[in-house]
């Protein structure tokens, strides 16, 4: 039975030669290009293609689930960049900001974006003004403070990771956020100086000494950089900076009423000059973290007295929440600023 | 059948009823030898087989751009108009061309070669002991054994069920081994 099957299909060679099957298909042709009306056009023969069934009914079923899927998406995204804190959108909104976040391409990039959300938290903060329940509006204040906290310490890693990072990383991305950390900085200082009445002096005070160090921090890494790739950072980037900052420093200085403190400062305010103009730039670094860790001292017993109560307090009321900050920090590099937001349900 | 055939048949279908000679032209050159040995392997005849292939493919174009039903097997619509085909040749013709007609001609063409020449005269014969059988037998086992169609696939060509398919397929076989043994004890 084998043999016979095997000799069935032996019998597919049979064909018809391969002559009598063009002229009948040239025969074939002709006559039915004789009897029918008009040959289509490429566009009807798409038409007829498409609309078939087959392929009509998929490719509708597809477009209208690709449509409502980006309506919702757009929606959604659309009502979460305008919601505010306390808003149903709010958490979605941050975490779409995560993800830009991680989309973008080097430690520098994503840097600048984190200041950008920080910057929009400080935005947030200020359109609460407006909000007329004092009690929503302590719980929406706390968690924003909280989340631009998150935003520094954010930054302050992507900046950690950049001075770490090999030539490969673009070394004119760290000179550009630099000059952005800078830039922001005072902003973030004159934004958050205009928020006595929502923040208690503990957390404003730190949350400016957060935005100083990270302002600082910054500065130390462009130096690092400059001192391992000098070919690819224009040292007349260095030189302005940190002449911005001893010029900052002295304009300090001037406010001084104490002239011994005064002269002191001075003092070390040229000898740091003296090393810049030397191009000393790590010393020039070090001697700005001493000299700000001095200053600080120097006029920290009357700061403190003035504000006993609330900063040897650690804990801050804010509202109904209650915030732990460590203050303790004094090292150049930045403090780690724990926000704790503890309430009956978690905030976003 | 696959659904991807079946959508590009129908698409065919569509393209030749908006007068797409390029379509027509792609589902001759898809089917017209299995069309042909189908009709050969029931009328034995080279020149006959070759009449009725074409009269087949005029006919599924009239078929085709004449209504507006839906066409999803393309294949079975050939198979059933050749089917017909080939019992109106019986029916109007009665003169039946011989077996030796389609011998001669498969020889002409490979007589340089020797061992083709067995090859084909073994088909041949084979081909004239496929005659024998009735048309059901013989279509259902040039369908399965020479297309290599599934038994599913046959089925829906011929407008039977499977099982069916199953046992005419079983009987066609040894009727045919039958054949084929007296056929040897003959010679």
């Amino acid at each position: 039975m084998s043999q016979l099957t095997d000799n069935l299909r032996n019998l597919q060679q049979v064909q018809m030669d391969a002559d009598t099957a063009r002229r009948q298909r040239d025969f074939l042709l002709e006559r039915i290009g004789a009897e029918q009306v008009a040959p289509e056009n490429a566009w009807q023969s798409f038409w007829h293609v498409f609309n078939h069934p087959y392929v009509f009914k998929p490719f509708a079923y597809v477009t209208a689930v690709f449509v409502l899927f980006v309506t919702g998406t757009f929606y959604t995204m659309s009502a979460a960049t305008q919601s505010e804190p306390g808003g149903t959108f709010y958490p979605v909104k941050l975490k779409f900001e995560q993800l830009q976040v991680a989309f973008e391409n080097n430690d520098t990039q994503r840097a600048k974006k984190q200041i950008e959300y920080a910057d929009r938290r400080l935005t947030e903060l200020s359109s609460l003004q407006s909000d007329v329940s004092p009690v929503d509006k302590q719980e929406k204040v706390a968690t924003v403070v909280k989340h631009f906290n998150d935003s520094l310490q954010d930054v302050k890693s992507s900046l950690e990771k950049a001075a770490t990072a090999g030539a490969n990383d673009s070394n004119g991305d760290v000179v550009d956020v630099v000059a952005l950390v800078n830039n922001k900085s005072t902003d973030f200082a004159d934004v958050l100086s205009t928020h006595s009445d929502d923040l208690s002096t503990t957390v404003k005070t730190a949350l400016e000494k957060e935005v100083q160090d990270i302002k600082n921090y910054s500065l130390e890494v462009l130096v690092a950089k400059y001192q391992k790739y000098r070919d690819r950072i224009p040292e007349s980037i260095i030189i302005d900076q940190l002449q911005e900052k001893i010029i900052a420093l002295g304009e300090e200085v001037s406010t001084l009423e104490d002239e011994d403190i005064k002269a002191e400062a001075l003092e070390q305010l040229s000898a740091m000059q003296e090393l810049l103009e030397d191009r000393q730039f790590e010393d020039a670094l070090a001697g700005i973290k001493a000299y700000e860790q001095w200053f600080a001292e120097m006029i920290a017993p009357e700061d403190t007295a003035s504000n006993e109560g609330e900063v040897l307090g650690e804990e801050e009321i804010v509202g109904d929440l209650e915030i732990h900050i460590d203050t303790t920090s004094t090292t150049s590099t930045i403090p780690v600023l724990e926000t704790q937001i503890q309430s009956e349900g978690e905030i976003e | 059948m696959n659904a991807f055939k079946k959508i590009k048949d129908s698409i065919l279908i569509e393209r030749i009823r908006s007068g797409s000679q390029d379509a027509y032209a792609i589902i001759y050159d898809q089917y017209h030898q299995q069309i042909y040995r189908f009709i050969l392997f029931k009328v034995s005849s080279r020149q006959v087989a070759e009449d009725i292939t074409a009269d087949v493919f005029l006919k599924t174009w009239e078929y085709i751009t004449g209504s507006d039903k839906t066409i999803e097997n393309i294949q079975a619509l050939l198979y059933s108009i050749a089917r017909n085909a080939v019992i109106d040749y019986y029916r109007t013709k009665s003169e039946h061309y011989g077996l030796d007609d389609t011998i001669q001609a498969v020889d002409q063409k490979s007589e340089d070669h020797t061992h083709e020449i067995d090859v084909k005269q073994d088909v041949n014969q084979l081909v004239n002991q496929m005659s024998k059988l009735s048309d059901e037998y013989n279509e259902i086992i040039t369908l399965h054994y020479v297309e290599d169609f599934s038994i599913r696939e046959v089925a829906e060509i011929l407008g039977k069920t499977e099982n069916n398919v199953r046992v005419t397929l079983h009987r066609a076989l040894k009727s045919l081994k039958k054949i084929v043994e007296d056929n040897e004890s003959t010679d």
